[in-house]
């Protein structure tokens, strides 16, 4: 009973000290930082697909071939999961898995966290697949399309939703 | 540099681009919005509508 109060008490102090910390790094514009953040990581999402389209040869551009296009596709992934995952833990610290002072209990809250937790994993199982299990490549197509859908959906009920 | 260096290099430069265009975008955007508007999607802390 003690521990658990403790246990409680000591994430409640972490997360505000936490949050403390986003409020002075971004001089108290977490919100607005926050949605910048998610809008270049849709926008780059977009460009992802129109990449690997090309690396795969279902979209012919006669200024870019495919192996250009992947190392392409291959490094704005990169920049764009580091993006992701500071936008996705800026998320958690300023509110949690509950959805605190975020419109709680509304659907469009619910399908945010439900899309954004899963897109943290399916993201990190295409990371995993890439770097570990290469004879499993063929999933890499419906895991990059899986990782955009929950990126749109992320994104509209957040940042797009702020924006509209 | 080969040809294929190149257009890598013109990739990176395009999604560059895409990251500038977006942050100008959306800052512009966030400025427009009503600071209670924001402050209801999340809070920001100094009721500033963002920018």
């Amino acid at each position: 009973m003690v521990g658990e109060l403790a246990a409680e008490l000591s994430g409640h102090v972490s997360r505000e000290v936490e949050a403390a910390f986003l409020d002075s790094l971004t001089g108290g514009h977490v919100t607005a930082v926050k949605v910048v953040l998610a809008s270049v990581v849709m926008a780059l999402a977009c460009y992802q697909l129109l990449l690997i389209a090309v690396a795969y040869g279902k979209l012919r551009l006669g200024f870019l071939s495919k192996a250009p296009a992947a190392g392409a596709h291959r490094a704005v992934g990169d920049t764009t999961a580091v993006i992701l995952l500071l936008v996705a833990a800026a998320c958690l610290s300023q509110y949690g898995f509950e959805g605190e002072h975020h419109g709680e209990g509304s659907g469009a809250t619910a399908l945010h966290v439900i899309a954004g937790s899963a897109l943290v994993v399916v993201l990190a199982v295409k990371v995993a697949l890439l770097r570990w299990w290469p004879g499993l490549g063929r999933l890499l197509p419906l895991l990059g399309t899986t990782v955009f859908v929950l990126i749109a959906v992320t994104w509209l009920t957040s940042a797009g939703d702020i924006l509209r | 540099m080969t040809r294929q260096h190149l257009q890598m290099l013109g990739s990176l430069l395009v999604a560059l681009a895409i990251v500038a265009v977006v942050i100008l975008v959306v800052t512009a955007r966030l400025n427009s919005i009503p600071a209670d508007r924001l402050e209801h999607h999340g809070g920001d802390s100094h009721g500033h509508s963002g920018g």
